[in-house]
């Protein structure tokens, strides 16, 4: 129960202090969260709230995109809902 | 679409809430042909076989289908291409429907026909596709499972062994040509969690899977939570919508009817 709470205060201490990461399609928000290297991977912080598609767009820059597209809309998709 | 349409009610209801959903979705559309998938309490079955004028059903002991989260299909697809696909030459698309997924409109068979010809899918899913480069849990779960590896080895008609798909679990729909072939082979699977077996399945057997996200919004209603609620759903049909999911209510749909 303890482990629960605090899993929950981190977690919003993530969702308010993390930086945006939005998707690259739609260009909404996907997640708050932080970026670091710990012991040669690569975290991501907050991508687990959403399912995202994941591909470098340059040699050092991930892009992230909706999975569910009815959370994102585009001039293809207007009838999407935002998420 | 009459015979060449058949809609598959998978359901763990008690014989009460399956005839309420049936007589809802006979009044809904009469022309349209609804059989049922049951995985609950065999009692319930039972009584639903014995009482009920309308149900057209079979029974389905699978524990694994009733394991929320690590559903599994690998007994109920057979089961039902046993009793009512294999004999039947005239069906051409199935759909598979999640007892909560609730249809609100008659013409729901041409709009998910309609989908099927225009992709030449063999299974139309809500956000079906590729998972490899994603961070979907069930893909995770999954990833270098040997047991999975071997059988898609085994079964599989594509030069990548690796690939894996996924979808949300309500709003399949297969053409009569995928479902047989999954039919065929789902039985040698590992009982896993069917979001990610059956695409993944369905692609390896050469079929396209596609995303019904992608070509409009027929499945705009469909999401993982929260409940639909009695007003929610009305509001939803008189927007025109054609399903909406969770709703889980079979108690109010008499009344849905009767409103909307």
């Amino acid at each position: 129960m303890r482990t629960r709470g605090i899993h929950r205060l981190l977690r919003a201490a993530r969702q308010r202090l993390g930086r945006p990461v939005r998707c690259a399609e739609c260009g909404r928000t996907l997640f708050r969260g932080f970026a670091f290297v710990w012991r040669g991977r690569v975290w991501v912080l907050g991508a687990g709230d959403q399912t995202i598609r994941i591909a470098f767009d340059t040699p050092n820059r991930l892009r992230f995109t909706h999975v569910h597209l009815e959370q994102c809309p585009t001039a293809e998709r207007q009838w999407a809902a935002p998420s | 679409m009459g015979r060449s349409f058949l809609t598959v009610v998978l359901t763990h209801l008690d014989a009460r809430g399956v005839e309420q959903q049936l007589a809802y979705l006979r009044g809904l559309a009469p022309e349209s042909r609804f059989v049922v998938c049951h995985g609950g309490d065999r009692a319930e079955f039972d009584r639903l076989a014995a009482e009920s004028e309308i149900a057209d059903a079979v029974f389905v002991a699978d524990p694994q289908l009733r394991r929320y989260g690590d559903i599994s299909f690998k007994e109920a697809i057979p089961a039902v291409h046993a009793r009512w696909i294999e004999a039947d030459p005239d069906i051409e698309l199935v759909q598979w429907l999640e007892f909560d997924q609730l249809i609100l409109r008659a013409d729901f068979e041409e709009s998910l026909a309609a989908l099927a010809k225009r992709t030449g899918a063999g299974l139309l899913g809500k956000a079906a596709g590729p998972r490899n480069d994603t961070n979907w849990p069930h893909y995770l779960r999954y990833r270098g499972h040997e047991q999975l590896d071997r059988f898609v080895e085994s079964v599989s008609r594509r030069d990548d062994l690796a690939a894996r798909y996924g979808s949300f679990g309500a709003g399949m729909v297969f053409t009569r040509e995928a479902f047989d072939a999954v039919a065929a082979v789902i039985g040698d699977a590992p009982g896993m969690m069917q979001e990610a077996l059956v695409p993944t399945l369905v692609h390896h057997l050469g079929f396209r899977v596609a995303d019904v996200n992608e070509l409009g919004d027929l499945y705009a209603g469909i999401r993982w939570r929260p409940l639909y609620t009695l007003e929610d759903a009305l509001e939803a049909k008189r927007a025109g919508r054609t399903f909406v999911h969770p709703f889980k209510r079979m108690d109010q749909l008499a009344e849905l009817a009767r409103l909307a």
